[in-house]
């Protein structure tokens, strides 16, 4: 396989840096939110149906970003390999699957600011204090929506620059398929005299246990 | 008996199973549960029941699997009989790892015991012409050919054991049982 573009053009350590650059974004979008989440919590003057959407809202939010976080770093590394291993479908495909997996994860995250912010807007109860809070995800929810279309643009980029067709992976995947079912179904390729013999030991009377079977059969019963 | 055999999902899967066989491990801990639900094949575990605690010391894995007689030549498919002709079929011990930690302490010959006995438990319900085994290597078909089990003409690593002489072994792991019972 060879690339479509020369190596010495080859921008993905571009995309390793960008990679890294989310990563650390999101993780900068965690505590932030973390902090600012938890300080709103314990405070008396939010209201406890705002209380509730947030507290709901932010243990879901957590445990994505933090999945996020781990896709991106995951990416990074696979990235730095596919550049010492430019023909090495296994690696393209993880790369591949780490991003999508993040852009969906991103699309969500992105989505739950949009939810959280809209319903604390139907929160009566809203002190000014929440208001500031409520810019806050506003401002939260504009980085996300940056950060989906680095993200974009990086999967966009990574596509241009990879190895194999989609075709080739779908090949791919299907044969790794086959052959983890082919690990215990490949038929047993018999010749005239192994057919033979297996037909010929249907009719005929069992042989003894060989010595060492019948060695194993009193270990058998001692342990009995 | 101290010794028994359970389902893959009755048991949490040591992650420092190790039987020297890195296929065999990988197997275990990534590919087994996957197989299992793709009907591709089935595992046990066979433990070891130490203060009402099962503990992990190997495992074995089932299928069945078809004889090709397609590829012979004609004159040898037609001096066939005619059941021959038909889709036959052998069970298949796909895999039988132990792990190193119980190696040299007879348990490898208990585990082959053990997965006889599951092989004539299944012809029970869904019958085959005896037991066919891959052995991964020279000292695995060494063990298996030592009890038993005979090698196929075209591959030394191909070895089968007739139906009849699993039922045998079996049949004599039961005798003492029954009278001691």
């Amino acid at each position: 396989m060879t690339l479509a573009i020369p190596m010495e053009l080859n921008p993905l350590d571009s995309v390793i840096k960008g990679a890294a650059v989310l990563a650390s974004a999101v993780q900068r979008t965690l505590l932030e939110t973390q902090t600012v989440v938890q300080d709103y919590i314990t405070t008396t003057q939010a209201s406890t149906e705002a209380r509730d959407i947030l507290k709901s809202y932010f243990i879901e939010l957590h445990s994505k970003l933090k999945k996020l976080e781990n896709s991106y770093k995951n990416t990074a590394t696979q990235l730095k390999k596919a550049k010492s291993i430019n023909d090495d479908i296994d690696t393209e495909l993880k790369i591949i699957l780490l991003m999508n997996n993040a852009q969906s994860d991103l699309i969500f995250i992105r989505d739950t600011y949009k939810r959280i912010q809209d319903q604390l807007k139907q929160v009566k109860e809203l002190s000014l204090w929440s208001w500031s809070i409520s810019r806050q995800f506003d401002k939260a929810y504009k980085s996300l929506d940056q950060s989906l279309k680095s993200i974009d643009r990086a999967l966009l980029r990574f596509n241009q620059l990879r190895h194999y067709s989609v075709k080739e992976y779908q090949a791919y995947q299907h044969n790794q398929l086959l052959k983890v079912a082919a690990l215990t179904t490949q038929p047993i390729q018999l010749d005239a005299d192994d057919l033979r013999f297996i037909l010929d030991s249907i009719d005929k009377p069992p042989k003894p246990p060989t010595p060492a079977m019948q060695r194993a059969l009193e270990h058998y019963h001692q342990c009995s | 008996m101290p010794y028994v055999c359970k389902s893959l999902t009755e048991l949490t899967l040591p992650h420092d199973f190790d039987c020297n066989e890195p296929a065999l491990n990988r197997f275990l801990l990534q590919n087994a549960l996957e197989n299992e639900s793709r009907g591709v094949c089935t595992t046990h575990l066979f433990c070891e029941v130490v203060d009402s605690e099962s503990v992990i010391l190997g495992y074995f894995s089932l299928s069945t699997t078809p004889l090709d007689i397609n590829h012979l030549d004609q004159r040898t498919i037609k001096r066939l009989p005619a059941y021959a002709k038909a889709n036959l079929t052998a069970t298949l011990l796909a895999r039988l790892a132990l792990d190193k930690k119980y190696h040299g302490k007879k348990l490898g010959i208990l585990l082959l015991i053990e997965s006889l006995k599951a092989v004539e438990a299944s012809w029970k319900l869904v019958n085959s012409v005896g037991l066919l085994v891959h052995a991964k290597h020279d000292n695995a078909a060494s063990f298996y050919s030592a009890h038993g089990f005979s090698s196929l003409s075209k591959n030394h690593l191909e070895l089968f054991m007739p139906k009849k002489e699993v039922l045998a072994i079996v049949a004599q792991t039961k005798k003492r049982s029954d009278v001691s019972v």
